[in-house]
């Protein structure tokens, strides 16, 4: 029962957040795109397009794909050596593998976690001519690592009741 | 265990843990912040968690890796690759191996587009091995020149690998794109000349082929096909003479690439779609592994490993090309297993500070180290672009086929990388004409 909820759950939170990542995608060609443009007919170009695009819309086009990338198991790995081995050997290292991938992205969410709400607390802003607020975005990382994080433990529920590795 | 053994045993580690299917970057990763904590403290290892994954993704010059993507998927995804190997079949057939030389042409626009060597092996062989097989072409000649050509793309810009290898080794991205210019374009040439000699001294490599076409089916032919040049054309020309920097040039070559498409009526909904999740699936699997690898650069910094790797490989001779078959030796066996981009990342932080100390020029070798990697694809046991067109294939040829057919082209590129080496010039000329 509680197995179904955390997939349902998993997928629901990683197809939110790619929405958002293809939202900025877009954000991202269209405000380079027309910097470029404005600059090439009038000489003039927007403020801080540098900082938009580089801390708002890449971050979170990063950052925030994570989970799908899980649940879609797009992940880059070396498959030739255990794509030989018995299905029952192959689990236990998808098990393994997935173990030391919450550990991992579990480190990282602790992490930026805290830095985010450290860089909320004193509104923290970019080094810029102008003010431009760096907190938000720090915020991307907590969250596309959590649902990292739910993914891989979706992930290896479903693993071990169809008793195969994904 | 001294910091050096650390550092050693954190390589084994590493590729143990890639071997048996952790993926790449969480295995760069956990060792790194381990190793770290190992050396030093865990207070260091977490400094240096909370420090890099948000600077380096906020970095202006990466923003070219997602929209070079982005360009290349929505070409893909509104058919702007389609009718390439069907025109360039009517323009090229009459050649001897006509049909194989036209591959190399379509592989060679696709791969420029489409940035992706892997992808473009794939569409080609879909589309241009069951045309060469219908007319009795040699089975290992037209699986073995899809294989190959689909490695052009990572030299041909833009290509995402030398944004990566440019960002790392911290030399101008637009520089590279014009080294990689020549190079490519020769590769692609001593393909064709290959398939044209081969074919002219044993016709029965390449079949019956008796394609005649008029005036009027080639220029229809045209009308699905100028997108691509003109793409291509326009995001190069407009780095070349400053009008945009490389790394605004994905996001503007989107932009046009999402007009012809507006222009064709290609550009719906689920194109657009698709090429979003693709490029956002891309770019966050690769940004796993390249912040891994920024961590095993730290770590692998503290340990002096890199340093004494290089003590050893320049002890034994400073000379360039010792240096380059050091580093071809090591991209020769690792790239039997891995695939190119973790393949760059995951050696750089090793092989940069050996390139620095014999102080060559890192244009130069960035094109070197690309083709490098691209050779990788298609040698055995593993080249991942021959097991990509057997998949496409199924049964209608055998493993040992597609490896047979593609020696040639490993022979080719051996000698593409040879005047690579030996003539600087063809990559670093284009970059000093730039502005």
């Amino acid at each position: 029962m509680i197995a179904k909820h955390v997939e349902s759950l998993s997928q629901w939170i990683a197809k939110s957040a790619m929405v958002l990542a293809a939202l900025f995608l877009v954000l991202m060609a269209l405000h380079v795109s027309l910097d470029v443009g404005l600059r090439y007919l009038f000489g003039k170009s927007f403020t801080g397009t540098l900082e938009f695009v580089s801390f708002y819309y890449m971050v979170a086009v990063v950052f925030l794909p994570l989970a799908y990338v899980e649940l879609q198991r797009e992940h880059i790995s070396v498959d030739v050596l255990v794509g030989r081995l018995p299905p029952s050997a192959q689990l236990v290292l998808y098990l393994f593998a997935s173990t030391l991938g919450l550990l991992y992205f579990g480190m990282l969410c602790y992490q930026s976690y805290l830095d985010a709400v450290r860089a909320t607390v004193r509104m923290e802003t970019a080094m810029a001519n102008f003010t431009f607020y760096l907190w938000p975005s720090r915020w991307a990382l907590p969250v596309g690592f959590a649902a990292m994080c739910l993914a891989i433990l979706a992930n290896m529920i479903k693993a071990l009741q169809q008793r195969q590795a994904l | 265990m001294s910091n050096i053994e650390i550092g050693v045993a954190g390589i084994a580690i590493a590729l143990a843990l890639i071997a048996l299917r952790v993926p790449i970057g969480v295995a760069l990763g956990l060792v790194s912040i381990i190793g770290i904590g190992e050396m030093t403290s865990m207070r260091v290892a977490w400094g240096m968690i909370s420090a890099t994954p948000f600077d380096f993704a906020g970095t202006w010059e990466l923003t070219a890796a997602p929209m070079f993507l982005f360009m290349g998927y929505l070409c893909t995804s509104t058919n702007m690759t389609q009718g390439l190997f069907h025109a360039m079949r009517l323009y090229l057939a009459r050649l001897p191996g006509g049909l194989a030389v036209s591959s190399v042409m379509a592989s060679a626009f696709f791969a420029a587009a489409s940035g992706s060597s892997v992808a473009t092996s794939a569409a080609m062989s879909r589309i241009a091995v069951p045309e060469m097989l219908k007319h009795n072409y040699d089975k290992g000649l037209a699986t073995g020149t899809v294989a190959a050509s689909g490695t052009l793309g990572s030299l041909i810009p833009p290509s995402v690998l030398l944004v990566l290898y440019g960002v790392y080794a911290q030399v101008s991205v637009g520089q590279l794109f014009m080294a990689g210019f020549i190079p490519g374009v020769l590769s692609a040439l001593l393909y064709i000349a290959m398939i044209m000699v081969r074919t002219k001294l044993n016709p029965s490599l390449a079949g019956n082929t008796d394609v005649r076409s008029s005036w009027d089916e080639k220029w229809d032919a045209f009308k699905h096909i100028w997108p691509l040049p003109l793409l291509i054309g326009s995001v190069l020309g407009g780095i070349f003479l400053g009008i945009f920097s490389p790394t605004e040039a994905g996001a503007v070559g989107t932009s046009i690439a999402a007009l012809i498409a507006l222009s064709r009526r290609t550009l719906t909904f689920s194109a657009i779609r698709e090429a979003l999740i693709r490029t956002a699936v891309s770019t966050a699997s690769i940004f796993i592994i390249l912040i891994g690898s920024l961590f095993f650069t730290r770590f692998l910094a503290m340990s002096g490993v890199p340093a004494a790797f290089s003590e050893i490989i320049l002890g034994v001779s400073t000379e360039t090309w010792w240096i380059i078959l050091a580093v071809a030796l090591i991209y020769l066996v690792l790239g039997m297993f891995i695939d190119s981009i973790g393949l760059l990342l995951l050696t750089l932080p090793l092989i940069l500070p050996l390139v620095e100390g014999a102080d060559l020029n890192l244009i130069w070798f960035g094109i070197i180290v690309v083709k490098l990697l691209e050779v990788g694809l298609v040698t055995p046991p593993i080249g991942l672009n021959v097991y990509v067109i057997k998949g496409a294939l199924g049964n209608s040829v055998t493993l040992s086929e597609v490896f047979k057919g593609v020696t040639w082209f490993i022979v080719m590129d051996i000698v593409a990388l040879l005047l690579i080496v030996l003539i600087p010039a063809l990559s670093l000329y284009l970059p000093q004409k730039m502005f």
